[in-house]
């Protein structure tokens, strides 16, 4: 039992709204499917990534089912590129009413043979690509109805064996998040934390692979994993003007996971 | 006061009010005292000076290690360079301590670590952007390390201290967040005692309340 997009994509409207989502193309990916949806919903999308093929695919997609979309190629640690990537907004659309910072990596290395470039690694990726994309994308944001929803994990909120440089990292954005939830009331940009367990995406597939995922789920206490449509449906309200005194919070998509 | 007798005690800091008041209740309760700064963030340097040093004891019962992290200033006012020297300095510099700081203690045949961090890793804080980040990730980094401890049976317990602000002299109670450097001193020296050797994977709040309400 999961959502689909369609029902992810009628969970609110976001006629109107202009939405930058980020690590968006992978194939049924939180970031790919969180865009269909939004771009179902009503909303133009900037599809952004590292890959222009894969981006084309994605907003192929979204044309397919009605939507409108273009790709933007944004590598979420270089600051050059959200430079870039939030001025041709700006030029295109003048404003951004709702970012996404979807962008992320994992890995499971045991503390004493994981190697300090692979924390820097995760930290970039995992909190500055996120604490970038808040700072270029605040300026073209104006209330109402202005958020930034970033994309954690129940792994931002709990430790584990292995732990030490991707848990603290998705920690590390959790951290942010809460900071700008409080920054963002100048300028009246919500933050909202999106805490997914166990979803069966192409990331989840390369870090754990289905047997250790399957595993994972079964000891949820619904005993079944979400798939990245049951995020987005999160997604799509969270970042809709029918959430719009939701701020702050850690909204967590897992299964009842974090009730144990 | 903890009874520290015939404990041996490293503290990884530069001198700062806190970290003197640290080592001298550890001192008072009895211990062997050793403080020690590692700035540079490389692996090379934490090996050399801590795991591998030739000057180290050769058991250390105890790291205490002291990390608070500058605030950074408000999101969308603080610029890479500055938040990323936040996050070297405090998060990365952490996890440097627990890597080289965890083998240490295993090869003593455990003990106890503990990271003296900020209470805005539990909540957020305006205006603390780098802060909020680094102490959130320094928790999560705390939860992980202690799991890996317990998980390979190593007589290790890790543990942090999320302070609020270290302002001397004494405080009313409650909710001002503000605590004395000899409050958290006197936390910390009870995580290193043998009371507390069934606690691992705590993250304490030494705040007067800010947390709590």
């Amino acid at each position: 039992m999961n959502a689909t997009v369609e029902q992810a994509a009628r969970v609110a409207s976001l006629a109107g709204k202009i939405v930058l989502v980020t690590g968006a193309t992978s194939t049924f990916g939180i970031g790919r499917v969180s865009a269909l949806a939004m771009a179902m919903a009503g909303a133009y999308v900037y599809v952004t990534g590292r890959k222009s093929d894969s981006g084309a695919e994605t907003v192929a997609e979204i044309e397919a089912a009605g939507g409108k979309a273009s790709f933007l190629k944004l590598d979420v640690t270089l600051e050059s590129d959200w430079i870039e990537a939030m001025a041709a907004v700006r030029e295109q659309s003048g404003r951004l009413d709702i970012l996404v910072n979807n962008a992320g990596n994992a890995f499971y290395v045991p503390i004493e043979e994981m190697p300090l470039e692979s924390v820097w690694y995760l930290a970039h990726l995992n909190i500055e690509g996120a604490f970038l994309g808040h700072t270029y994308a605040w300026p073209l944001m104006k209330d109402p109805g202005a958020v930034v929803v970033d994309i954690n994990s129940v792994a931002g909120q709990r430790g584990s064996v292995g732990g030490t440089s991707y848990r603290s990292s998705k920690g590390g954005l959790l951290g942010l998040s809460r900071a700008a939830a409080i920054d963002g009331r100048r300028q009246g940009i919500r933050v909202v934390s999106v805490h997914p367990g166990g979803t069966w995406t192409p990331g989840m597939e390369r870090v754990r692979g289905r047997e250790a995922y399957e595993q994972g789920v079964r000891n949820t206490p619904l005993g079944r994993g979400a798939e990245s449509a049951d995020i987005a449906a999160a997604v799509v309200y969270l970042a809709s003007d029918a959430a719009q005194h939701v701020n702050g919070i850690e909204y967590n998509i897992d299964g009842g996971e974090s009730a144990r | 006061m903890a009874d520290l007798t015939g404990k041996t005690c490293l503290i990884l800091s530069a001198e700062t009010i806190l970290s003197r008041s640290v080592h001298d209740n550890l001192v008072a309760s009895g211990a062997n005292v050793y403080m020690l700064d590692i700035p540079e963030a490389t692996e090379p340097a934490w090996d050399s000076a801590l795991l591998n040093s030739q000057q180290r004891p050769a058991k250390i019962d105890a790291i205490v290690n002291v990390s608070i992290p500058d605030s950074g200033g408000a999101v969308g006012d603080v610029a890479l360079p500055e938040f990323r020297r936040v996050i070297e300095t405090s998060y990365i510099r952490t996890w440097l301590a627990l890597k080289y700081g965890i083998q240490t203690l295993r090869s003593s045949g455990g003990g106890s670590f503990i990271t003296i961090t900020s209470v805005d890793g539990a909540t957020g804080a305006p205006a603390a952007a780098a802060r909020c980040a680094a102490s959130h990730g320094i928790t999560l980094m705390t939860k992980s390390a202690a799991l890996e401890c317990a998980d390979k049976k190593d007589n290790v317990r890790v543990n942090a201290l999320l302070v609020g602000d270290i302002i001397p002299g004494e405080h009313e109670a409650y909710a001002s967040g503000h605590v004395s450097p000899e409050d958290v001193a006197e936390a910390a020296a009870h995580l290193v005692s043998d009371a507390a050797v069934y606690i691992t994977g705590l993250i304490m709040p030494v705040d007067n309340g800010r947390v709590g309400y």
